[in-house]
């Protein structure tokens, strides 16, 4: 029978894991009990205790791990009782629960098949627990529930005596659901008098789809519970549909006859019913025979072992259920795996080495490469890559989410908007993406400036507002989202939008431009971030100097972002900040002038070309029709080695603006970690750090922004008879 | 309350979303039923449901009792997970399941 | 999601002080002062629960239940019964109609906070 085997399969499969399980809850045990001993027991240490022993127990259960459970069974108790603490732990107590867990081992290994169930101890540490447990019973009046006359002995048989926990069972009317009530909030409630250690559905009684009206209640429940309650107000939970039902509730110590005369009544209905109060820990499987033996002699003994065991199918189903439990529990477990504080300097000094085990890695790659052995070549390639992952992994370390700022944005919003005196939503998006500390940390100063500009000049008067068709309640958004590599984030309001012609009266007035420059939108709008450039009309104490603008655009210049600007006259603006995730590495473009090294930021990097011979002194040179403004590294730098013939042009691009730079010789991409730099280049222009690249040597990271600049001023003054429009920033 | 019905290469893929309760639940049924006419794989996509009680749980349980009708729940929503949970029901119904963030609330066992 | 809750009461302090324990542990309320008052406030939006007195002008609490009963959107609606005399003829109408809850006036806004978390999970 494939079924069966399959059964058995998932059986062994589940019960090494069961075994695993026990040998982690067997060491937190004696953990925690060795902790005992030394007087530091929390209420969590003595909840996980006894979490340990229910858990062997409740699992053992399901492999018909008898033994184990008989024993374990009782330890909990002892257990439940420190939890409770109506018991405490005294040294003796420590060292004979250290045996159990022992001895608990030792039933456990004994199942995987090294020894004997040494069932003789097993009795022997019972005989010792009990004596604990009736000791706490003669100290604690109350640890029977006061609703002990349920408890009553009633007739013959049964001595045993069944679980610590009420057992309900519960039958609804059919017509519970269409009367509005619905049994499991009735089973979620009994949550609020206890705990609920088990439930189990009962869904025998459906019938098949065809026949079945989803409007009537067939389903049943077994439940098991652990509650001081009484049975009143266990009853009471039930009191509205209790009419209809059938209700059975057995409280904790009933005799084991009244688990067997529930069976008797649902074994028509369902026939694992046996099974299920072995589940829900009501009895134990041994409890149950025993009592039967008792009660009806030999004969029955048959019957009940086929309640216990029969159906395959459907012992397979309680074991998937288990087997699918034990999963999740082991995923949230990792979930739940604590972070680790990690101070930021080692993570800082661990990202720089790893920059350089790249930087090493290329340059192994490389000079592997020149020599033709393509085995070592395939095993550095591999290297690399892994390396590569370990930097992609190390920077990931440092990622936090961006809400860590925007935290602070309500707050400010909620306060400026009172001075202002309007009326000002802000919603926040994204507040998840994440991004490098160091950004983090640098990013607030900059996005205030743009979200006070926003409320500032953005959002108009109520009165505008209104007469313009929009709710007198402006809005300011922040959102951020991570896009190829970068950051982006917004800052949006749905105010007048950038008055064009405003801002460009303002800019000639200012000397910014001239009137005769045919600027594009963007640049036009571009101006407002430029120094000492303000629109407003009334200076209001916030953004009305122009101040903070263009703080803004420094502090993104040295983040390495640009700034977008899009706005509708009349619906708003949108300032789009894009940023790169990291300042520690950058993908670089390496190039060699003389005999210095130079890194370009690679997504600065629009193209090569080579220099047209023909240039001359010109500053400039013509590509597709347009002015590109050229400037010579050598020149800049001083630099004194071998130049070559035939120069190349490297042709980058800041936000909108490019510009050409001329070296000697391209060397192509590479991967570079930052390093600042030392008071040694201080005085070095349009450096913006050094790295050490793969040969060993040091290669300078240049200042695009900057160099773009300088060669936007150098072609201004050069050039002052031509249009340059790409170029006018300030 | 929604039931989309969409059909490949035998299967149909049914996509609920809204409530999957007492006030659904005959409605629901009718449409799955429809639906098990014309194909005997069905895939319902739970993503959208917003709220479930018994009477839906018992219809999820219903809906498996269709036989040579293979039913499949997929994308149980955190309403969904919870009282699964609940009622215990992860293995009765077998479809994978999501881990449950609320197991921490339920039983130790 | 918060849950909402129809309050079916002639008493004005009578709904205030239910709403307001209602309100308390985030449920919405919506508040009536009789069966008619109810009926109009239903306008088709989502009550998860009603709880409402027996005894008021226009139209009485079984009336009420027994017609928003037959009101598709309503039909399950659970419903908890304030009632004051434990008759047992009323209680058997009132359970025909639908309602199966039943909780005696007085009570304390903890009891009756404690009944709708138990018909609502």
């Amino acid at each position: 029978m494939t079924d069966a085997s399959n059964a058995a399969n998932i059986m062994a499969e589940a019960l090494g894991t069961f075994m695993e399980e026990a040998a982690d809850l067997l060491a937190q045990m004696e953990a925690i009990l060795l902790q005992a001993e030394d007087g530091a027991c929390s209420d969590d240490d003595l909840n996980a205790l006894f979490r340990c022993a229910h858990t062997i127990k409740g699992s053992g259960g399901l492999f018909g791990l008898d033994e184990v459970v008989r024993f374990t069974h009782v330890v909990e108790n002892v257990l439940d009782r420190l939890r409770q603490g109506t018991l405490h732990f005294d040294s003796p107590l420590i060292s004979l629960l250290l045996g159990c867990q022992d001895h608990i081992s030792s039933l456990i290994a004994a199942v995987a098949g090294s020894g004997e169930m040494d069932v003789a101890r097993s009795d022997e540490l019972i005989g010792k627990l009990q004596a604990v447990l009736g000791n706490a019973g003669a100290v604690v009046a109350a640890a029977p529930p006061a609703s002990a006359s349920d408890a009553e002995p009633t007739a013959s048989g049964g001595g045993a005596i069944g679980s610590d926990h009420w057992h309900l069972s519960l039958r609804f009317g059919p017509k519970v659901l269409q009367d509005g009530m619905d049994p499991l909030a009735f089973i979620n409630y009994l949550n609020q008098y206890g705990s609920l250690i088990h439930v189990e559905t009962i869904s025998d009684t459906i019938p098949g789809f065809a026949d079945a009206d989803p409007e009537l209640c067939y389903l049943g429940f077994e439940v098991a519970l652990r509650s001081s309650a009484s049975k009143a107000e266990i009853e009471g939970v039930f009191e509205f549909v209790r009419e209809e039902a059938r209700i059975i509730i057995l409280p904790p110590q009933s005799r084991v006859s009244q688990y067997l005369e529930l069976i008797e009544a649902y074994q028509g209905e369902v026939a694992r019913i046996g099974e299920i109060l072995i589940a829900c820990g009501s009895v134990t499987a041994n409890e149950l025979e025993q009592a039967l033996v008792q009660q009806h002699g030999q004969d029955k003994r048959a019957r009940i072992g086929d309640i216990l065991v029969e159906h395959g199918a459907i012992q397979t189903v309680v074991v998937e259920a288990a087997a699918d439990k034990q999963k999740r529990s082991e995923d949230k477990r990792s979930v739940e795996a604590k972070s680790v504080k990690v101070p930021a300097e080692r993570l800082d000094a661990l990202i720089d080495r790893v920059g350089e085990l790249v930087i090493a890695g290329v340059g192994t790659h490389l000079q592997i490469r020149g020599i033709n052995r393509p085995e070592l070549l395939e095993s550095a390639e591999l290297l690399l890559a892994l390396v590569e992952d370990i930097r992609d992994m190390a920077l990931r370390l440092r990622m936090v989410a961006i809400g860590e700022v925007f935290s602070r944005f309500p707050r400010v919003v909620r306060d400026v908007s009172k001075e202002l005196g309007k009326d000002i939503e802000l919603k926040i998006t994204g507040a998840e993406s994440e991004l490098d500390k160091s950004m983090v940390d640098k990013i607030g100063d900059p996005l205030m400036h743009l979200i006070r500009n926003s409320m500032d000049h953005g959002i108009e008067p109520a009165e505008l507002r209104l007469a313009r068709g929009k709710p007198a309640r402006g809005t300011v958004e922040l959102n951020a989202y991570h896009e190829s590599g970068s950051i982006n984030i917004e800052v949006k309001d749905d105010g007048g939008g950038l008055d064009r012609e405003r801002i460009m009266n303002k800019a000639i007035a200012s000397g910014l431009a001239a009137a005769e420059d045919n600027l594009s939108d963007q640049d036009i709008y571009r101006l407002i971030l430029a120094p000492g450039f303000s629109t407003a009309e009334k200076v209001t104490n916030l953004s009305g100097r122009g101040v903070g603008m263009d703080v803004v655009r420094s502090a993104i210049e040295a983040l390495r972002g640009t700034l977008d600007i899009d706005s509708v006259a009349g619906q708003g603006t949108t300032m789009r900040l894009c940023l790169p995730l990291t300042l520690a590495i950058i993908d670089g473009f390496h190039v060699g002038v003389g005999n210095s090294h130079f890194i370009i930021p690679l997504d600065m990097v629009v193209e090569c070309i080579e220099l047209p011979p023909d240039v001359g002194d010109m500053e400039y040179l013509e590509q597709r029709n347009e002015a590109l403004p050229f400037i010579r590294l050598r020149e800049i730098f001083g630099e004194q080695g071998p130049a070559h013939a035939r120069p190349r042009v490297i042709v980058v691009r800041f936000g909108r603006r490019r510009a050409g730079l001329v070296v000697d010789r391209i060397y192509g991409k590479c991967q570079t970690v930052i390093k600042p730099l030392g008071p040694l280049f201080a005085e070095v222009p349009a450096v913006s750090g050094s790295t050490i690249i793969g040969n060993g040597e040091v290669g300078m990271i240049l200042d695009v922004p900057a160099l773009v600049r300088l060669c936007a001023g150098a072609a201004r003054r050069k050039t002052p008879a031509m249009a340059q429009p790409a170029l006018l920033t300030h | 309350m929604s039931i989309q019905v969409d059909y490949e290469e035998g299967r149909a893929r049914v996509t609920l979303s809204g409530e999957l309760t007492i006030y659904t639940a005959a409605e629901i049924k009718a449409a799955l039923a429809t639906t098990m006419a014309d194909s005997s794989e069905l895939e319902v996509d739970l993503a959208g449901i917003t709220e479930i009680d018994t009477a839906g749980l018992q219809l999820m349980l219903i809906a498996k009792r269709n036989p040579g009708k293979n039913v499949r729940f997929v994308n149980h929503p955190e309403p969904v997970l919870r009282l699964v949970d609940l009622a215990n029901l992860g293995g009765a119904l077998g479809d994978p399941l999501f881990i449950s963030a609320l197991e921490s609330q339920g039983s130790p066992a | 999601m918060s849950k909402t809750i129809l309050i079916v009461d002639d008493s004005a302090s009578m709904r205030q002080v239910v709403s307001m324990a209602l309100k308390g542990n985030a449920y919405e309320v919506i508040e009536a002062c009789d069966g008619k008052d109810a009926l109009a406030k239903l306008s088709g939006q989502k009550i998860h629960l009603v709880i409402s007195d027996v005894n008021m002008p226009n139209m009485d609490g079984i009336t009420f239940v027994r017609e928003m009963k037959k009101i598709a959107a309503y039909k399950f609606v659970p419903v908890v019964m304030l009632t004051t005399e434990g008759s047992d003829e009323k209680k058997k109408a009132g359970q025909d109609a639908g309602a199966k809850a039943w909780v005696v006036k007085p009570f304390q806004p903890q009891q009756m906070l404690a009944v709708v978390e138990k018909l609502l999970m």
